[in-house]
C-alpha cells in the first residue's frame, strides 16, 4: 500500500510548509513594526 | 542616473531601522530623512552606529562625506554565507520565494492527481487497498493544492 505513505510525504510537506509560512508571516509583521518606527 | 538601495542604520541599543536611499553613480548615497533623525540621536545620545547598504548579496558600509551624503565602501563589503542564506530561504523567505514554493506545491499537488487517475483507470479489480490508495492520494492532492494556494498569495 502506497497510499499512506504518499499522504504522510504530503503531510510532512504540509507542516513544513507551514512553519515556512509562519516564519514568512511574523517576518513581515516585524518589518511592518519596523516601518512605522 | 538616480537607484534606490536598501539600506541598514543599526545602533548599539539595539534600535535597527530598514529603508531606500538614493543611491547616485559616483557611488554616492543620499539618506532620507527619517533615517538622518536617527543618526543624529544616536550621535547626541553617544551611542555607536553603523550604516550598511545591501546590494547583490553584499552589505556593504556607508562612509561619511557630508550632512545626509555617504558614499559606499565597496572595499569592505561583505556578503552571506551560503548556509545562511539557505537558511533564511526558509526562516526569513522572500514573497518570490513563498510564490517559488506555491507553484512547487501545486506541482507535488498535480502529480499526486496525475498518479490518481493513472492509478485508478489501471487498476483490474477494487479491493479495500486499493480504494485506500486512490483516496490517500486524493487526500494528498488536496492537502498539498491547500497549501499551494496559501504560499501563492502574493500581495492583495
Amino acid at each position: 500500500m502506497f497510499g499512506p505513505f504518499v499522504l504522510g510525504l504530503a503531510l510532512c510537506f504540509a507542516a513544513f510548509g507551514m512553519w515556512v509560512l509562519r516564519n514568512a508571516d511574523r517576518e513581515r509583521m516585524l518589518e511592518d513594526l519596523d516601518r512605522n518606527g | 542616473m538616480t537607484r534606490l538601495i536598501k539600506v541598514t542604520f543599526t545602533a548599539t541599543t539595539g534600535e535597527a531601522t530598514t529603508g531606500f536611499a538614493s543611491l547616485h553613480e559616483d557611488d554616492t548615497v543620499d539618506l532620507p530623512k527619517r533615517m538622518m533623525t536617527r543618526v543624529t540621536a544616536a550621535v547626541e545620545a553617544g551611542d555607536g552606529y553603523a550604516i550598511v547598504a545591501h546590494q547583490g548579496g553584499y552589505e556593504i558600509p556607508l562612509i561619511h562625506i557630508a550632512e545626509a551624503s555617504y558614499k559606499l565602501d565597496g572595499r569592505h563589503a561583505t556578503s552571506e554565507r551560503w548556509v545562511t542564506r539557505l537558511a533564511d530561504a526558509f526562516r526569513k523567505p522572500s514573497k518570490d520565494q513563498m510564490l517559488a514554493y506555491g507553484r512547487y506545491y501545486h506541482t507535488l499537488s498535480a502529480a499526486c492527481t496525475v498518479g490518481l487517475v493513472g492509478y485508478v483507470a489501471g487498476t483490474p479489480s477494487w479491493t479495500v487497498a486499493t480504494v485506500i490508495n486512490a483516496a490517500c492520494l486524493l487526500a494528498g492532492a488536496a492537502v498539498l493544492f491547500a497549501l499551494g494556494a496559501v504560499h501563492a498569495k502574493g500581495d492583495k
